[in-house]
């Protein structure tokens, strides 16, 4: 990729509607708009004015409201221009290739966020959370998302980064330092720090998977043998007929996904194939298809009917799963009792009738262990983050047992220390040993 | 003058540390060299502390050693008292450290220079430099002699527009005592180069006799010394005692009162003083929570009168020094042979060098030492190896001689010269060097020796010895894949209070634990066969032979980080490469880069500024 030149891109979606926005950005983004504009005198940074577009002709083409961003306090950091123009592809196309003519360049995909990290307006973690608040589905996730941008992650990640460098800056003064002026409570607080810091991160590492079900949506899986009403379940909890159901065993073959909104959250509903040794290829092949799914499922829906009363008892990757009797509608009250007294936490419901589904909503939301208590944390939200947190984490335990062990060699619990703060610079920017010296020398009395 | 040099090669200006490496590496590798100093009696003074080496200097000055320098033999020949300090941390930052007779010290350097043929040394004070095409081609003295050479080493240390300090007074000197240079800055900022100013300050030196002894602490050097120089053969050095006292809070309110009076705070001094070793005032004024402070009281030479205080640098006016002094069990009645003061100096921002300490603008013009902004004698004579080797490389149309990061403590000074902001005077520290775990001071032989050899800076049979001696590492470490039985190591175990071992077990396995060490293994009977060598360099090889076992998932760690990061290290910038037009770099990273220029990607990475987007940019740039 290529930064120095000017580049431009809608920023709205293509097609028609009440507005399209029309973003340049780079070094020459003034003077192709004022060139479109034919305005000799300069927009005025952030205030919105109104301008007429022009192409060859003598007549604008369009009306729009024109608003200039003066570097670097602009989305990219660079100089920005925004044309609010009417939702035409006709006018967004036309602006484009002006700019084009004037030197700019079509944008590439995340081009102008790639900018503003480039730049330094916004970290790695906070770039994450454009492209997650742009994916992302419901308000909870819009929330969490918000936060990320807003810097709430990154001030956590800070945190516990300075408490980390800090804790580098006494090991280093320990090497650093003749023996005559050794501190003597330095391994104390080290092993202090470390700690809180594992116990950030370890706090961090368990909000992804919040952070990740509220992302990509949890996937709930529904499962059990054929004919159990699955399908049929399916499609009462989306309110729509989107699956085949029918009184033939093994109608449903193949694997269907609908999301649906609970409370905010995205949830991803699968219908699959009911288990059974297979006659034929085909449904054998959604069987596959039907475990596999399974594999990364975030809660299971294990339904069955009284025609073979024990359901298949599946598990998702956290132990999250519970029994689902349908058909409820056929059986007596008794039979009900005997079932739920025998199966503990066995939901009940009639799926045709639409009887039970609300229990089965709440069961979920309990199931996946979403706080909803956004406000008040902060959450990984992608597997990178997720990832080198857990290496960071490997890092500080590996120096809590280089401290329990004893004679702590001060130069290898450096080496620990560092590959730490190396991981969290991973995830947000970078530190030079110059930063850890002014640490260790703004705190500390050196003799020579 | 009489007789005016001809035919010279590399000619070096001034006779400190660094001058007498650069003239001494020049003249090994052929160069006919010559030295220009202003005061051929103050050839290898030492000027400030009576010490060499100490923690992170002590590695480098092993480097300096196998690179054929001749500190490390200088301090071994003037000794009073060896000590290997970090004892307590991990051996991979041991540092040895001497405290050496000053005398006897410049004596034997300067018999070094004086005894090396093809080495003319001329009093005289450089003006300025004879160019041809941005090419050195002589230097011009005050009197208005013309030298021709080769190549130039600059290495002025503080004599450039010196300006002493002390309390309210000021001199014009290069130090106590001798005048300083004028002219030769200006020269070079007409030349383009840009100058800046440093402080740096000394402490004061007591009489010994008005020194209470009795109240003092004494501190002895190691029992078992350890020679700095792998080519010292024999070595019985006198283990003559340190003595420390400490500060307490009158002597701390006497200097706080007089603080207004130093020119560190009234705004005298427009240099920068140093952070690493800062004066008395500095450490009172920024650690005032701290009660007390520890000096060290160190003979200048052997039974010396003249007693330097080592933690004591300060520029205070000279009745507070004594009055401050004084208030310190122990001297309360003590007398200076000299007080302490500050001598402010130009350097030469050295991101204006490159790696091989050639400035960028002018060709075969090398600068090192205090010059480039350094402290400390190690790092001036570091400088002033690599200096003096590169300006012989220059003439021969050789590649430079560089150091990684990973190789050696001298790279890490180089690379961080040319690449950060110098503030303040820099002085080496093992937190400096990010793989200080590969770079020992007893392993220097092993990482330079070939490399010294191969630049022919020592002879083969030097080499060979080096080689000899890693040898017995070597072999101590296969010695140990040899298994154990439980009946050979398990008494040992339990009497350790270790758990034993069921079934055989290699002897590295043992060692890996952390209260074994080697001479708890009957393996280390390997050292029977070299009897012949000095004790010291065998307990040194096999306190080898037990770091490469016992840090061996560390070291393979380092190396492993070194591979990822090899290929962006060594990607070369070309020198007429214009950050200017980059203009997705940020404004800041643009200047700086564009003044640094660095030579590769690994240094523009690390030049201060230069965020990992700009790397990311300019990786994107390079590869085009
Ligand atoms: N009475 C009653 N019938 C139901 C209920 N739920 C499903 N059925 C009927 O059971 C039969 C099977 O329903 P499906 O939803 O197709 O069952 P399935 O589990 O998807 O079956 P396969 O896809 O073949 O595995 C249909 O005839 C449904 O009408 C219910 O709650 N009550
Ligand atoms: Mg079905």
């Amino acid at each position: 990729m290529n930064f120095d030149d000017t580049i431009v891109a809608s920023a709205t979606p293509y097609g028609y509607g009440g507005l399209a926005v029309v973003r340049l950005s780079g070094g020459n983004s003034k003077y192709i708009a004022q060139q479109i504009c034919r305005r000799n005198k300069s927009f005025i940074d952030r205030r919105a004015t109104v301008a007429s577009l022009y192409g060859s002709d003598s007549e604008p083409y369009d009306n729009a409201v024109v608003t200039y961003f003066k570097n670097p306090n602009s989305y990219t950091g660079e100089d920005v221009v925004e044309f609010s123009c009417h939702g035409s592809p006709a006018i967004v196309e036309k602006t484009i290739k002006l700019a084009i003519n004037l030197g700019a360049r079509s944008a590439e995909p995340g081009e102008y966020t790639r900018r503003a990290f480039t730049n330094g307006r916004i970290d790695l973690v906070q770039a994450e959370s454009v492209a997650a608040i742009i994916h992302g589905r419901g308000e909870k996730t819009a929330q969490l998302n918000h936060r990320v941008l807003s810097g709430e992650l990154s001030k956590k990640l800070n945190d516990i980064k300075k408490t980390i460098l800090e804790t580098l800056s006494y090991v280093e003064f320990e090497l650093d330092i003749s023996e005559d002026e050794l501190l003597p409570d330095t391994i104390q607080r080290v092993k202090h720090n470390i700690n809180s810091a594992y116990k950030g991160m370890s706090a961090l590492a368990e909000s992804f998977n919040e952070g990740r079900l509220l992302n990509s949506g949890a996937s709930v899986v529904i499962c059990g043998p054929p004919n159990a009403g699955k399908s049929t379940l399916f499609n009462a909890l989306l309110n729509e007929n989107k699956a085949i159901v029918s009184p033939t065993p093994g109608t449903t073959r193949d694997l269907l996904e609908a999301e649906v909104l609970y409370d905010g959250i995205s949830v991803v509903l699968s219908d699959t194939a009911g288990m059974r040794k297979p006659k034929e290829t085909i449904e054998s092949e959604g069987v596959r298809r039907a475990e596999e799914k399974l594999k990364h499922a975030d809660f299971i829906l294990n339904v069955f009917d009284l025609e073979q009363p024990v359901p298949i008892s599946t598990f998702s990757q956290n132990g999250n799963s519970i029994p689902v009797l349908n058909k409820c509608d056929l059986y007596d009250i008794n039979q009900i009792k005997k079932v739920k007294s025998e199966m503990s936490g066995c939901i009940c419901i009639s799926a045709k009738e639409g009887n039970g589904l609300n229990d089965i909503k709440d069961s979920i939301k309990k199931g996946l262990h979403i706080s909803g208590n956004i406000s008040d944390n902060v959450f990984l939200i992608t597997q990178r983050q997720y990832d080198i947190v857990n290496s960071c984490l490997r890092f500080l335990k590996s120096a809590l047992q280089l401290i329990v062990a004893g004679s702590v060699s001060f130069e290898l619990l450096s080496v620990e220390i560092r590959g730490a703060l190396d991981a969290v610079d991973r995830i947000l920017g970078k530190t030079t040993s110059e930063e850890i010296l002014n640490n260790i020398f703004s705190n500390f009395c050196v003799g020579k | 003058m009489k007789h005016v040099p001809e035919n010279i090669d590399v000619l070096v200006v001034g006779g400190g540390h660094a001058g007498i490496e650069a003239t001494l590496a020049a003249n090994r590798m052929g160069m006919k060299g010559c030295l220009v100093t202003m005061d051929k009696k103050a050839v290898g003074r030492m000027s400030c502390n009576p010490a060499i080496g100490g923690i992170a200097k002590g590695q480098m000055v092993r480097e300096i050693d196998v690179l054929g320098g001749v500190m490390g033999l200088a301090a071994d020949n003037s000794g009073l008292q060896f000590k290997i300090l970090n004892r307590s941390k991990g051996k991979s930052v041991w540092s040895p450290r001497a405290q050496v007779d000053k005398r006897v010290y410049e004596k034997y350097v300067n018999n070094r220079i004086n005894n090396t043929k093809e080495i003319t040394v001329v009093e005289g004070e450089v003006v300025r430099l004879l160019l041809r095409n941005f090419k050195v081609v002589g230097v011009v003295l005050r009197n208005n002699v013309r030298i021709y050479t080769q190549a130039v080493v600059l290495t002025c240390g503080t004599f450039l527009n010196g300006l002493i300090h002390i309390g309210e007074r000021k001199i014009r000197a290069g130090r106590m005592g001798e005048p300083g240079a004028e002219g030769l800055t200006e020269f070079l900022v007409s030349l383009g180069l840009v100058s800046g100013r440093l402080k740096t300050g000394t402490p004061p030196r007591l009489i010994a006799d008005s020194i209470d002894w009795t109240k003092t602490t004494v501190a002895c050097g190691d029992k078992k010394p350890t020679p700095f120089s792998y080519r010292t053969m024999a070595f019985s050095p006198p283990d003559v005692p340190c003595h420390t006292i400490k500060t307490n809070a009158l002597c701390h309110d006497i200097i706080y009162n007089d603080l207004d009076r130093s020119p560190m705070f009234s705004g005298d001094v427009s240099g920068v003083g140093p952070r690493y070793c800062p004066s008395i005032e500095d450490k009172i004024y920024r650690f005032a929570h701290r009660e007390e402070h520890a000096l060290f009281l160190e003979p200048e030479w052997f039974n010396s009168k003249q007693i330097y205080t080592n933690g004591f640098s300060t520029s205070l006016p000279e009745k507070t020094q004594l009055k401050a002094l004084r208030a310190v069990a122990g001297l309360e009645n003590v007398e200076f042979y000299r007080p302490g003061y500050a001598i402010e100096y130009d350097f030469f921002p050295p991101a204006q060098l490159k790696s091989s300490l050639e400035t960028k603008n002018i060709k075969g013009l090398f600068f090192a030492g205090q010059i480039n902004g350094t402290s400390g004698y190690e790092e001036a004579a570091a400088q002033g190896l690599v200096a003096g080797a590169n300006a012989a490389n220059r003439i021969m149309n050789r590649e430079p001689l560089l150091f990684g990061r990973d190789e050696a403590y001298i790279g890490v000074l180089i690379d961080d010269l040319v690449t950060k902001d110098t503030l303040e005077p820099y002085r080496m520290f093992t937190s400096r060097a990010e793989y200080r775990i590969l770079i020992r001071y007893s392993n220097a032989g092993d990482r330079l020796a070939k490399k010294a050899f191969e630049q022919g800076l020592i002879t083969e049979k030097l080499y060979e010895k080096i080689a000899g001696y890693f040898q017995i590492s070597k072999k101590t470490v296969n010695a140990l894949n040899a298994p154990l039985t439980p009946d050979d190591i398990n008494p040992l175990l339990l009497r350790l209070g270790e758990k034993p071992i069921k079934q055989k077990c290699s002897a590295k396995e043992i060692l890996k634990r952390p209260v074994i060490n080697i001479h708890h293994l009957p393996v280390c009977s390997i050292e029977k066969n070299y009897h012949d060598l000095p004790s010291y360099f065998i307990d040194e090889m096999m306190m080898e032979a037990e770091i490469t076992v016992k840090y061996d998932g560390y070291i393979k760690r380092h190396l492993k980080q070194l591979e990822r990061i090899q290929k962006q290290e060594n990607k070369h910038i070309p020198e007429s490469f214009d950050y200017l037009q980059v203009s997705s770099l940020s404004n800041e990273a643009r200047e700086k880069l564009s003044f640094v220029r660095p030579e590769t990607l690994g240094q523009a990475l690390r030049v201060s500024g230069v965020t990992p987007a700009d790397a990311s940019v300019l990786a994107v740039y390079l590869s085009r």
